[in-house]
């Protein structure tokens, strides 16, 4: 037993100065090649800001000579501050230094890691236009969010229709990453998400279709663009429910006699949810003879919608007002006390109420 | 004579009873340490991946993203009118796209509502909310001026749980962020705490680490000069924590989820705190509770259920640096612990609950809650035989040194995995000092602790609910004039 216990001790001693050794070990090298680096990066920083202004081969040489790890880093916090020129400058500085090119190999890497790695530098200076359509379809997660965001530096149609089908990844960071590629696209997906919203509307209904609606719809609302209407008015009768309120919002966003028709009639959906979206839509665009149908959601059973449609109402000025003043008597309690609730708020806490 | 048998016959009796006990009690501690070990080995390739996977990752440009959810801080005052100010300055500043801060005003007797409605020009609103959870009567809602993402909720005392059931209603965010006042973040933290919402819809809720921030330099509400602080016990608690928090919540990501995050920092889904029905007035444990509460319901109606720990975004907190306040705070978590595994007793080896009934529950059953239990049994045994001479004295000095040793190399093993990982104190003399309190920490902290759990699971048993004073120091400011936790705070 005396002995067993012996030989446990000194394992554990063993254990502890390993770890206190490697640690004293790395502690001593991490400080020297922070140092090292943090030199280097003052001494540097000068060079690389007036490379970037005038273009100095020399200085160019000079910056070839930075570590790897801090041209890496400095590239990343850069490159989407710059635009143009120096934009390109930078990029030409990490083909120079062998950046690019070891970005592309690590992303054909066999170690997820390591592609990851690769992806994200190129996500920054940009590469292989085949290596970003088959990162785009990686099997990790990471790397394929990665490649949406290379996407938005090299945004092709392929690599667009690419985007706009991963908004039914099934893993929720790359459907992120590409609903934020492609509000940072912006203008420039209006034909291909148009084209896509109108197949869609017109597929059969299905999980899948629900699946890539919902967040396709929300792009749609952010970019807003009147060629938008008929698919926005043709989902507004899909048949999941959250699929319908994106299109209220939509439709609140684009605004129009068909928009403000096909909002009124959902404010009777049987979706609560749907005749929130609808009411806030209908507030925002200010759509006044949608009044009294507003001031009958204040009867809904649902407090969310009761709200939406208070705030709209509101919004609405002259005749919402009107209308909430008439509520105030009403029978229905509920009714009556939301009435009184949005009449009585500030007018400053209106636009943050209804925004 | 027969008198003298009979306690030669006693006294064996007792010695067998005593080696008996001794088994089981080294039985026990070789199960722990191996299940220690086995959280460890989880927490090394858990912080792997999650290093690999966040190593230049843009997360300041793909977080600030319009596509990022909404996120609500709540933050309850009680008598703050000193620091309130700068504490939500602070909050104010904090680095996230789409951000509410909801401060309630806990029915204060000083001036904080004052200082609040001075200092951020504040705005009555009408209060439209739904009150989901009951709570005390809210008086009024506030709106800044300057600033309208704050919100301040004006309340009857009734507690920090009722306060932050209030701020809970009142919340417009998708996630909810529950802070104690005290709490200084790290500017980004909430970009990375977010990150497992993002990426898995599963995700109920996420805790952050916690450090000690005693002897650390604080300004504008944020820690810019970490320090390992040079009193015994404050010290040693920098390495209590990090070992709880490293290797203990990293490690229960991989092995079925963690069932605590700390009040002080956590992360959760608003719709799944309104379906629990926000915090427990009656409980002195509320945070776990909550936790084991979202769990339970997640698994039980197919909703999102995983609670993960995030080991990068950071909360400072300062720790009690009087032993009396010290032994109160680990008296009352102990009786926290207790209430929460009563409440969810059903949960024990249920196979309904998966990994939270057959690992997670047994582990904080058996481990967290009775280890002071066999630890103390061990002890005073060991002492017992001793003295009846059933133990040698180097027998027992070797054991003693073999748990010590066990101790110490988990602990140095989490030290290592800090600075390989984080390396937040980069001082030599800090490094020295950590690795001192490393070595201090299990002779005579570890049994002070056992003794206040101890004595906390006595309480439980005693119906004793009260939470203790405390009272605080005041974090050591790097300018006087910016000074935000000067004054002393109910916990």
């Amino acid at each position: 037993m005396h002995h067993a216990l012996l030989l446990i001790l000194l394992a554990e001693a063993a254990v502890l100065t390993v770890c206190v050794v490697f640690g004293v070990t790395h502690a001593v090298v991490s400080s020297l090649m922070r140092r090292r680096e943090e030199t280097a990066e003052r001494e540097l920083r000068p060079v690389l800001a007036r490379w970037l202004t005038e273009g100095d081969p020399a200085d160019g040489e000079r910056l070839c000579r930075l570590p790897r790890s801090v041209l890496s880093r400095l590239l990343g916090g850069l490159v989407h501050q710059l635009d143009g020129p120096q934009r390109d400058r930078l990029v030409v500085l990490a083909v120079r230094t062998g950046l690019a090119g070891r970005a592309e190999r690590l992303a054909r890497s066999a170690s997820w890691w390591r592609r990851l790695r690769g992806v994200r530098l190129l996500s920054v200076i940009g590469g292989d236009p085949d290596l970003l359509e088959r990162s785009l379809v990686d099997p990790v997660a990471e790397i394929r969010m990665a490649a949406a965001e290379w996407a938005v530096v090299q945004p092709t149609d392929a690599v667009i229709d690419r985007l706009i089908e991963m908004l039914g990844d099934p893993h929720a960071l790359p459907r992120y990453a590409v609903q934020d590629a492609l509000l940072r696209l912006g203008g420039r997906i209006l034909p291909r998400l148009t084209a896509f919203l109108e197949e869609e509307a017109a597929a059969a209904p299905g999980a899948e279709r629900e699946r890539l609606l919902e967040p396709a719809l929300e792009v749609a609302c952010a970019i807003c663009d009147a060629r938008m209407l008929k698919p926005a008015l043709a989902v507004a009768g899909a048949p999941s429910p959250r699929v319908r309120a994106r299109a209220a919002e939509l439709l609140g966003a684009l605004g129009g006699g068909d928009a403000t028709a096909a909002l009124t009639s959902l404010l009777d959906d049987g979706s609560a949810e749907v005749r929130r979206a609808a009411a806030r839509s209908l507030g925002k665009l200010g759509h006044w003879p949608a009044a009294p149908a507003l001031a009958s959601r204040l009867r809904d059973p649902d407090f969310e919608v009761r709200r939406a449609a208070g705030l709209a109402l509101r919004s609405l000025r002259g005749p919402g007002q009107v209308m909430l003043h008439r509520m105030v008597s009403d029978r229905d309690r509920f009714a009556a006390d939301m009435a009184r609730q949005v009449l009585e708020l500030p007018e400053g806490s209106l636009k943050e109420l209804t925004a | 004579m027969i008198g003298i048998s009979a306690a030669i016959g006693a006294h064996g009796a007792l010695g067998s009873a005593l080696i008996d006990i001794g088994w089981v009690v080294l039985g026990y501690f070789v199960v722990v340490n191996g299940f220690y070990a086995v959280l460890l080995a989880l927490a090394v390739v858990d912080m792997r991946r999650h290093r690999l996977t966040v190593r230049g990752a843009p997360l300041w440009r793909l977080l600030a993203s319009e596509a990022a959810p909404s996120l609500s801080v709540l933050t309850p005052a009680h008598n703050e009118g000193r620091t309130v100010a700068a504490s939500v300055r602070a909050l104010l500043t904090l680095r996230y796209p789409d951000l509410e801060i909801v401060v309630v005003n806990d029915g204060s007797t000083d001036d904080t509502l004052e200082v609040l409605c001075r200092e951020f020009d504040l705005v009555e609103i009408h209060n439209i909310f739904r009150r989901v959870i009951p709570t005390r009567p809210v008086r009024a809602l506030f709106r800044s001026r300057i600033n309208p993402n704050l919100v301040v909720v004006d309340k009857d005392n009734g507690g920090k749980a009722d306060a932050l059931n209030a701020g809970l209603n009142i919340a417009t965010g998708d996630l909810v962020c529950a802070i104690d006042a005290d709490t200084l973040i790290e500017g980004e933290a909430l970009l990375r705490m977010v990150r497992p919402f993002v990426m898995d819809a599963d995700v109920v809720a996420a805790g952050g680490t916690i450090c000690v921030a005693n002897s650390s330099l604080v300004c504008h509400g944020r820690v810019v000069d970490a320090r390992v602080p040079s009193k015994w016990l404050s010290g040693v608690q920098v390495v209590e924590y990090m070992r709880a928090f490293l290797f203990g919540r990293l490690g229960w990501n991989r092995a079925g989820g963690n069932l605590i995050i700390s009040g002080a920092f956590g992360l959760f889904r608003r719709a799944a705190m309104l379906d629990a029905g926000g915090y427990v007035h009656d409980s002195v444990g509320e945070d776990m509770e909550l936790v084991a509460d979202i769990r339970r319901r997640g698994l039980e109606h197919g909703g999102p259920a995983r609670v993960v720990f995030v080991p990068d975004p950071v909360a400072w907190t300062e720790v009690p640096d009087h032993i009396g306040t010290l032994g109160r705070q680990r008296e009352r978590w102990q009786r926290g612990l207790c209430d929460v595994l009563w409440r969810h007793r059903k949960l024990l080896f249920n196979p309904r609950y998966g990994a939270l009934g057959m690992i997670v529950y047994p582990y904080f059953l058996f481990v967290e809650l009775l280890a002071p239990v066999i630890e103390g049994v061990g002890l005073v045994s060991l002492a017992v035989a001793i003295a009846l001479g059933e133990a040698g004295l180097g027998f027992a000095g070797l054991f003693l040194l073999l748990a010590y040793g066990l101790g110490l190399a988990l602990t140095a093993f989490t030290l290592l995995m800090e600075q390989l990982s984080f390396d937040r104190y980069r001082r030599g003399a800090d490094k020295l000092r950590l690795l001192l309190w490393a070595l201090l920490e299990p002779v005579g902290y570890r049994q002070l602790t056992v003794l206040w759990r101890l004595r906390g699971l006595v309480r439980y048993l005693g119906r004793r609910t009260d939470w203790g004073a405390m009272s605080r120091r005041g974090f050591q400011a790097a300018d006087e004039a910016l000074l935000p936790g000067a004054g002393s705070s109910a916990a």
